[in-house]
């Protein structure tokens, strides 16, 4: 069977002597996306934070297409293959839009150019500072400049909050075409129907420990775990595949 | 009148001299602050070795000043890096006040040091004969010696702002003032970065200091003397902002100036009157963040 992209083994981590997250294992195949759910608090942020080498980490395994990566730093992550968009979308301020993507290239498929492309909102701003971009400017310039660490796994921590409904179709359509060209991506995300929609796997974390994990379409066709865990009032049938 | 106006022009001449000279020896101490949050008060010790170094390799080994510049530079630079593999790096998680004990620790141990190896008096240094004349354009009169301070900083100021503005190691060093946990998150290696940015402002303040050592004097009590006016920069200017250290190196160097020229008797405390101007007109420095 062939190796995991990105592996979680038990992994316990947190902030200072507070554990934030517990006994959390699961995978992430090769070009394959997963999907963290979870109600707000419940850890999903700070396993994002955990994998990019952010928090406190206490015990556990995590690899890499079979590399443990637990105690590298962060950058050495990156180099890894792990791209990852902040929750608070982290702009650099003082640099301009294209700055901002400078300092993260690192060789690969995707370039300023080929982003400008896939953001066209981004190229008409490309001198602007980050502190004069909108909020829908920011989340694209956060996953544009996740992109440009040319990543095999992308790390997206709630790219949709605080989105007006058009900003958020049109993110939902480029995360789309992500994964349609086999961009794998870990998306923790608000709006669970559409998070579902897109990856093929879904963790649920109920503080800070996992309570589901498997396919994202048996979260789609039995959705009562997600009542139970998400605070979602759905019906059978009621979230649908992007890819369908 | 006539008087009046060449006054005016002598004090702009020399005090914007002067305040380049603060801001080559100070600028790398606003950017380490910003980009690490680590307050270094023995950043004058860099200035006070770069100031030894040239006169040791003047006197004692009979060089041309300018050949001592860029060898205070490189010297200061490698021993700077040093320091902050093998102290600094160990109290950057540390609290301002370890911080603050280790560094005002490190300046007395380097005024001890320069006292057992060239002495506690003042070192009395000549500067060779083509900067120790006085041009005249026009009725305005200046000495070379101001003028070489000026060029050097004006170059050295350009540089460093082609350097952080236009280079993508200049971008990520604002990325990494901006916000280190970022940064670090999009694959750059801010410890690297940092220790890069600190030679070259820890050389910067040793080539500061032997451009400087005509200027300002030269004897073991210097990183203490100094530092005020160090401190004084990176409040007025806000830290990890080269704009702000410019403008304030600038401030400063026109109303120390400015207040000896026109006012000797209290003149050497107009900038602390300037200071606290700004501070209560601005707390957080004149570019400096919220």
């Amino acid at each position: 069977m062939a190796e995991p992209l990105l592996q979680l083994d038990r992994v316990r981590a947190g902030y200072g002597d507070a554990v934030v997250v517990d006994d959390i294992s699961f995978a992430v195949p090769e070009g394959e996306s997963l999907a963290l759910l979870g109600r707000n608090g419940m850890g999903k942020t700070t396993l994002i934070l955990t994998i990019m080498g952010q928090t406190r980490f206490l015990g556990g395994k995590m690899s890499f297409r079979g590399k443990r990566f637990e105690r590298m730093p962060s950058n050495a992550r990156v180099a890894l293959g792990l791209g990852w968009a902040p929750q608070e979308r982290g702009i650099f301020a003082s640099l301009t839009v294209e700055e901002n993507l400078a300092v993260a290239a690192r060789p690969g498929h995707w370039n300023a150019a080929r982003l400008f492309e896939l953001f066209p909102s981004l190229a008409e701003r490309r001198r602007n500072f980050g502190n004069q971009l909108s909020g829908g400017e920011q989340q694209m310039l956060a996953i544009a400049r996740a992109l440009m660490t040319n990543p095999s796994l992308l790390l997206l921590d709630e790219p949709l909050e605080g989105l007006a409904p058009i900003i958020v179709e049109e993110l939902m359509r480029t995360i789309g075409r992500l994964a349609a060209e086999g961009v794998g991506f870990v998306l923790v995300e608000q709006h669970t129907q559409l998070a579902l929609g897109l990856a093929h796997h879904a963790v649920i974390l109920e503080r800070g420990r996992v309570v589901y994990r498997g396919a994202s379409q048996g979260l789609i066709d039995d959705p009562s775990v997600l009542v139970r865990f998400v605070g979602l009032r759905g019906e059978r049938g009621a979230i649908t595949p992007a890819s369908a | 009148m006539f008087s009046i106006i060449q006054g005016i022009v002598q004090v702009l001449f020399d005090g914007v001299a002067f305040g380049m000279l603060l801001f080559v020896m100070s600028v790398g101490l606003s950017i380490t602050l910003g980009m690490m949050r680590f307050a270094n008060l023995a950043h004058g010790v860099f200035a006070m070795l770069g100031g030894y170094v040239t006169a040791t390799l003047m006197y004692r080994g009979g060089w041309p000043f300018l050949v001592t510049l860029p060898i205070a530079f490189g010297l200061v630079a490698v021993v700077s890096v040093a320091l902050e593999r093998f102290v600094y790096r160990r109290v950057y998680a540390a609290k301002e006040l370890d911080q603050v004990l280790l560094t005002v620790g490190i300046i007395y141990m380097s005024i001890a040091a320069a006292a057992y190896v060239w002495g506690p008096e003042p070192m009395t240094f000549t500067l060779p004969d083509y900067l120790t004349v006085y041009r005249r354009i026009g009725w305005f009169s200046f000495s070379t010696y101001g003028a070489l301070l000026l060029a050097f900083g004006t170059v050295i100021t350009l540089a460093i702002f082609y350097g952080l503005e236009r280079t993508r190691f200049g971008a990520m060093i604002r990325a990494a003032v901006d916000d280190r946990r970022v940064a670090l998150g999009m694959g750059i290696n801010v410890n690297r970065v940092f220790t890069i940015t600190f030679a070259i402002g820890s050389g910067l303040a040793g080539l500061g200091g032997a451009l400087g050592i005509n200027a300002l004097g030269l004897d073991p009590s210097f990183p203490i003397e100094y530092l005020v006016f160090f401190l004084i920069v990176v409040s007025i200017g806000g830290g990890g902002t080269v704009k702000g250290a410019l403008a304030a190196s600038l401030l400063l160097g026109l109303s120390d100036t400015a207040g000896k020229y026109y006012v000797p008797q209290t003149g050497a405390f107009i900038i602390y009157v300037v200071m606290l101007l700004v501070m209560l007109w601005r707390p957080n420095g004149l570019f400096g963040r919220s």
